[in-house]
């Protein structure tokens, strides 16, 4: 399959806008989408994460933005994180921007959901044990008990 | 990535089954181990499909019969151990140990119907014998900090708790010294 993107295909957000609308700028909420952050540390499920919430943003037209994040538990480089984030915007044509963001993971995600008017902090739902066990993660244990945004734990 | 703690010394040498007793509701109940066939397999789907799903843990046991069929299927596999607690032809209870690298992790369910009777601590003691019997040294398992009878009944085995610092208490056993 060509990896080529369309001319056309920029951000997801705002190609549907109303054309020549009155009272509405071109945000995100005027075309239905959230302003979506997705923080992601490269575990297997924060990896899922990724997956689902692109197919979503494409199909939703949700303003995505992507943080990569510090996971002392991956062993995974933040190079190949960011590779792998890459490859995936690229399958659903999204140009969404990739940040990295430094410092305990936790707060930095907080911080940046509520600092920057996000609708929505979305992360891996737990790794699963050899038993089926789900355990989640200490990433998402610090932003379910302290974001004020809305957390979306992917599964 | 595998920096569990593990006590020193063995656990108590617990009786391996098959092994049978009278739990406080005056049932005989039969403590066996899974042996493979068909009539096991349906008769514990029978007890999880109707398992109350307010006694779930992280997930386990699924909620839909195809979901409980592929977990069974992952759970019952030759490498793992897996007792049954039996009342007649019923499942009372199921306890097993999955294999995780050098240790083995260990999850026990019992029905409602039976529970307060006595049958899980059985039941645990029965799985403990049988993986100390098969050679097991180390086990571990999560429970949710609030389950305060779990906790209370892993500790009464010899579980001694190895990581407070996350959602769940992380605790570890040993069954058998080490080879080295």
């Amino acid at each position: 399959m060509a990896e080529k993107r369309s001319a056309t295909a920029g951000r997801a957000v705002g190609v549907e806008g109303p054309v020549g609308g009155e009272g509405f700028s071109n945000t995100a909420a005027s075309v239905g989408g959230m302003k979506v952050l997705l923080g992601i540390g490269g575990s297997d499920d924060s990896i899922r994460a990724l997956e689902k919430t692109a197919e979503r943003a494409a199909n939703t037209g949700d303003d995505l933005t992507v943080a990569i994040v510090e996971n002392p538990s991956v062993e995974h480089s933040r190079e190949d994180i960011e590779q792998k984030v890459t490859t995936v915007l690229g399958e659903f044509n999204l140009d969404a921007p990739i940040q990295h963001l430094e410092g305990d993971p936790g707060s930095a995600l907080v911080d940046k959901a509520e600092n920057e008017g996000f609708d929505q902090l979305v992360l891996g739902g737990g790794q699963t044990s050899p038993m089926g066990k789900i355990q989640v993660g200490s990433i998402a244990e610090f932003v379910l008990l302290n974001s004020h945004v809305t957390v979306t734990l992917v599964r | 990535m595998n920096t569990r703690t593990y006590s020193d010394a063995v656990a108590d040498p617990y009786e391996a089954p098959p092994l049978s007793f009278t739990d406080r509701e005056e049932r005989t109940i039969k403590v066996r181990p899974y042996e493979g066939d068909d009539a096991e397999f349906e008769a514990l789907v029978e007890m999880y499909d109707s398992f109350d799903p307010s006694d779930r843990a992280q997930g386990i046991p699924p909620g839909r019969e195809d979901r409980i069929r592929d977990w069974l299927d992952n759970i019952l596999d030759d490498e793992c151990l897996n007792v049954i607690a039996w009342h007649g032809d019923e499942v009372a209870g199921h306890a097993t140990l999955v294999p995780d690298g050098d240790a083995y992790e260990l999850a026990i369910f019992v029905h409602q119907t039976y529970q307060r009777a006595g049958i899980g601590t059985r039941l645990i003691k029965a799985l403990l014998g049988y993986g100390r019997e098969s050679g097991v040294e180390k086990v571990w398992l999560t429970v949710e900090r609030w389950n305060r009878a779990a906790v209370g009944l892993y500790k009464t085995v010899g579980f001694e708790t190895s990581d407070a610092e996350s959602f769940e208490l992380e605790m570890t056993i040993r069954l058998n010294d080490s080879d080295e």
